[in-house]
């Protein structure tokens, strides 16, 4: 029997040949330029802007992953909401149906992204993860 | 002296206990409005560092205008105002409400505890718009 991380497992590390993020997602991250251009205390209470590392590691993150979710299961992730975090941090947040999930991108390039996931009963996830490497299966979670 | 008198030797307004069946107030720039009429998650974080709290106002001492207008760096149509029950707050893990009245406003609470993606998600799901980013009225 193929287990689900045997296929994963086959699957490239470079998948950038193809660009199957999906057109919701591409229009979202579009939308999310302008995020780039809040300048510091945009809110009146002190938060700083957002660079464009930041906002770039939150796009390759949601990219990459979302292809290898299309390409391996066939399985289109609708697009989050990418949205400003806390100090500078950029949100990725997703709301289905049965299941809702919270990444955070920090600014700190050096630093894992934080997430939380539940379904408004005794499903739930929390943890950190290396936004570098495969995290298909947190979107996995979240489409299930 | 008095409860209802601040304390003239410059100590400000005394601490009092907030009720879960009261409401906080929190004023919401417009940059954190999403398309849906939601606000982002992002809104809900403590300032000016992480060790502090998220800044609210309790309703025994202010107004949803009253807390609309409080920003010392932006005009109050920049704001929504949002509500959120105390006992609810209370509910997200490793919050705690803690009345902390200044001198110039005496409705000022913290919220406490870290805010981390559980917190936010959890807070997204227990606050009401009260002034909307147009300046409605919504709440009851």
């Amino acid at each position: 029997m193929t287990t689900l991380q045997s296929v994963l497992q086959r699957w490239p590390q470079d998948a950038r040949q193809e660009d199957d993020s999906g057109p919701e997602i591409e229009e979202a991250i579009e939308e999310s330029r302008s995020l780039l251009e809040l300048e510091d205390d945009w809110d009146g209470e002190g938060s700083p802007g957002y660079t464009e590392e930041t906002w770039n590691r939150a796009i390759e993150f949601l990219k990459d992953d979302a292809r290898r979710l299309r390409i391996i299961l066939g399985i289109r992730v609708p697009a989050p909401s990418i949205s400003p975090g806390p100090n500078g941090s950029i949100d990725l947040h997703w709301k289905t149906v049965s299941r809702e999930l919270l990444i955070n991108i920090p600014t700190d390039p050096d630093q894992p992204a934080g997430y939380y996931g539940d379904d408004s009963g005794k499903n739930r996830i929390k943890g950190t993860l290396d936004t570098s490497g495969r995290n298909e299966w947190l979107l996995m979670w979240l489409m299930d | 002296m008095a409860s209802d008198v601040a304390d003239g030797l410059g100590g400000g307004w005394e601490s009092e206990p907030i009720l879960d069946e009261d409401f906080l107030f929190m004023r919401v720039h417009k940059t954190w409005a999403k398309r849906d009429g939601s606000i982002s998650l992002g809104v809900f974080k403590n300032t000016p560092t992480p060790q502090d709290g998220m800044s609210t106002d309790w309703q025994k001492y202010s107004t949803p205008e009253e807390t609309r207008s409080h920003s010392a760096r932006k005009p109050p149509d920049e704001y929504a105002v949002i509500r959120m029950l105390a006992g609810k707050v209370r509910t997200i893990p490793k919050q705690e409400v803690e009345h902390t009245p200044l001198p110039d406003n005496r409705a000022h609470t913290d919220v406490f505890g870290e805010k981390d993606e559980e917190a936010r998600l959890l807070f997204g799901r227990i606050y009401e718009m009260v002034i909307g980013f147009d300046g409605e009225s919504l709440a009851g």
